[in-house]
């Protein structure tokens, strides 16, 4: 046993690491905008928009830089993180140009357990929703057992992108 | 730079010796490292230019490239999306309980107690190899004049391929019921974890080992690993048969490995339904009693221990439905039994006798009131049955403090979802004497 134990992670330590990535964001452009060209549309929120995403959301921005795509049909992709239980997730939301949310793509998630989050049947709970909509982890969107945490969180990152778009995007 | 100081010290040296001779020759080598230098000053400062005028017309590409509309964004514009960078390498975490039980037949139990103090401590090596663990004080002191517990609950090295097949190993918790596994106080009702998920699933139950788990896309989560078993030498207590024989890995008796198993399913969001089982023989090859003679002497005994649950979680709206079976069994328990017996009479000893099977099931609701941003409150009432001494061996008598029928009901309130204050009532059908008020605080970060 003891020697197993050392001697796993010496030899796995050996192979190549690479990111425990579903996802790149080049694909979940093309899976969730197929067919149309997207344009980096990068924003830093100032003060005054972090405290209406809060206002608004409940839920503070993790980073003052937005990452947002325009796409060719007027939609918007917006690429975030949030924590799970300890480590971050990332994902995307693709948004049509009235700011309804088309598609959800988890492209990173590291821990260990918990991973029930990238289940498509608890991802298509979020589609149609907007900014404004009541969305909470276990009323409008059901907790997953056994990964409360990492729902809760994905759940409270959508509802504060669907606001960032209606402060920070709906504009143009 | 290191020959002109060598050459420095030479000069230095010959400065000693009268020889006026070498000082013409000296000076005329000094004057030609002085021309060397002053082309190589020279030669830096055109590559500093060169290299300065690469980089701003790089940057320039760059900034052009990233202001094209292409449907693929460049690396500029990809640079912020960099969570690797972003996540910390070692993370910490923890959780919290304090509780207070008021007896109502007999104020003279009521306890107030520092269940738990727990620290979580993880570190990912890269993005494939992680270490997980978890730190625990139970009953606020551990020393040799108090009853509290260090405790190391997890530590185990895991290892991603994909998220449908990873590795890991070292010390990890059983995939049993749900408080084993999650028994952070936020996601559970009730200041006390329930008697099913105590006593017939030994709480905090793991294993030293190695396993496989993943998830796939669809709902299917497994885990499955060889670890080591249980020691029927250790049993001590009939009303938690597995409590004293689980070894928690503190120097386990490893002459027999144990196996285990487990699916969950989660059809739709809301639902979920599991099951484990785990088996392994308990003998240890008498171990025990090899090291230490004045112990009951179990050779020639075979007895392999199984454990396996069925769950269920149904989260319809706001309600929140649990159920759950356990049950267990020791192999060749009348065996046991009879050297026990022998060994209870020759020694004037009080060893507890075995029991063939032991179970227990419960049924939960709760329904969680939301009050406006993430302040919730959650009612719930919870009915189990246990009988840890459910099948005896012949002659083995079953003591009533050992089986209940307990409900349970009362309030769990969260002013963030991470943080719970729980109150509860319990009624103890046989032994009513245990019958309490629960009041508590919980946490979670």
């Amino acid at each position: 046993m003891t020697k197993k134990f050392v001697l796993l992670p010496l030899s796995l330590v050996a192979i190549e690491a690479q990111a425990t990535v579903y996802m790149t964001p080049e694909q979940a452009q093309s899976i969730m905008f197929p067919g149309e060209t997207l344009r980096p549309s990068f924003r830093t929120l100032d003060a005054g928009q972090i405290q209406a995403i809060r206002k608004a959301s409940g839920v503070s921005p993790l980073s003052r830089q937005l990452k947002a795509w325009r796409a060719s049909s007027g939609g918007w992709l917006i690429i975030d993180e949030v924590i799970g239980k300890h480590e971050f997730i990332t994902y995307a939301v693709a948004l049509s140009s009235t700011g309804v949310l088309k598609s959800m793509e988890i492209l990173d998630y590291r821990e260990s357990y918990g991973g029930q989050v990238r289940d498509p049947r608890w991802r298509a709970q979020f589609v149609g929703k907007r900014a404004g909509n009541p969305l909470r982890s276990g009323s409008e969107i059901k907790t997953i057992s056994g990964a409360t945490l990492s729902s809760t969180h994905v759940t409270d990152g959508v509802r504060r992108l669907l606001a960032t778009y209606a402060i920070v995007l709906a504009g143009g | 730079m290191t020959r002109f100081v060598a050459l420095f010290a030479a000069t230095s040296l010959s400065c000693a010796t009268p020889a006026l001779a070498s000082e013409a020759s000296l000076k005329a080598e000094i004057a030609a490292l002085k021309a060397q230098l002053a082309v190589q000053a020279e030669q830096l400062a055109r590559l500093e230019a060169a290299t300065k005028a690469l980089a701003q017309s790089q940057a320039d590409t760059s900034s052009k490239v990233a202001a094209i509309p292409t449907g693929l964004p460049t690396e500029a514009a990809l640079a912020p999306v960099e969570s690797a960078a972003a996540t910390p390498a070692t993370t910490i975490g923890g959780y919290g309980e304090i509780s207070y039980n008021n007896y109502l037949k007999n104020s003279s139990r009521n306890e107030a107690d520092l269940k738990r103090f727990v620290l979580f401590f993880g570190h990912r090596f890269n993005e494939r190899l992680s270490f997980n663990s978890e730190v625990e004080i139970e009953h606020a002191i551990a020393s040799a004049d108090d009853p509290g517990e260090v405790e190391v609950e997890q530590a185990y090295l895991s290892y991603a391929f994909n998220p449908a097949f990873n590795v890991k190993a070292g010390l990890f918790l059983m995939p049993f019921g749900f408080i084993n596994r999650s028994h952070e106080p936020p996601t559970f009702f009730g200041v006390e974890r329930n008697e099913v998920e105590t006593r017939i699933i030994p709480s905090t139950y793991r294993e030293g080992g190695i396993g496989i788990f993943g998830t796939t896309s669809f709902g299917l989560s497994y885990d499955a690993g060889i670890t080591t078993g249980f020691n029927i030498a250790k049993f001590d207590d009939a009303g938690n048969p597995l409590g004293g024989s689980h070894q928690e890995l503190v120097l386990a008796k490893a002459s027999n490995l144990s196996v285990y198993g487990s699916l969950e399913y989660r059809p739709a969001p809301g639902l979920l339904i599991g099951g484990a089982i785990f088996a392994g023989n308990a003998t240890q090859k008498n171990a025990d009693f090899k090291a230490d003679t004045s112990l009951p002497d179990f050779s020639g005994i075979q007895s392999r221990v199984t454990l396996w649950d069925v769950h269920a979680r149904w989260q319809p709206g706001r309600f929140d439905f649990q159920g759950l079976y356990a049950r267990g069994s020791i192999n060749n328990a009348a065996a046991l039994n009879g050297v026990i017996t022998a060994y209870n009479t020759d020694n004037g000893a009080n060893r507890p006798l075995l029991p063939s099977a032991f179970y227990g099931w419960l049924a939960q609701g709760a329904y969680v009131l939301p009050l406006g941003n993430d302040v919730t409150l959650a009612p719930f009432v919870r009915y189990e049955k246990f009988n840890t001494q459910s099948r005896l061996s012949a002659g083995v008598v079953a003591d009533l403090a050992n089986r209940d029928k307990v409900l349970t009901t009362g309030l769990s309130f969260k002013p963030i979802p991470d943080v719970v204050i729980k109150a509860d009532y319990q009624k103890f059908f046989t032994n009513s004497e245990n019958d309490r008020l629960n009041f508590g605080i919980g946490y979670q970060f």
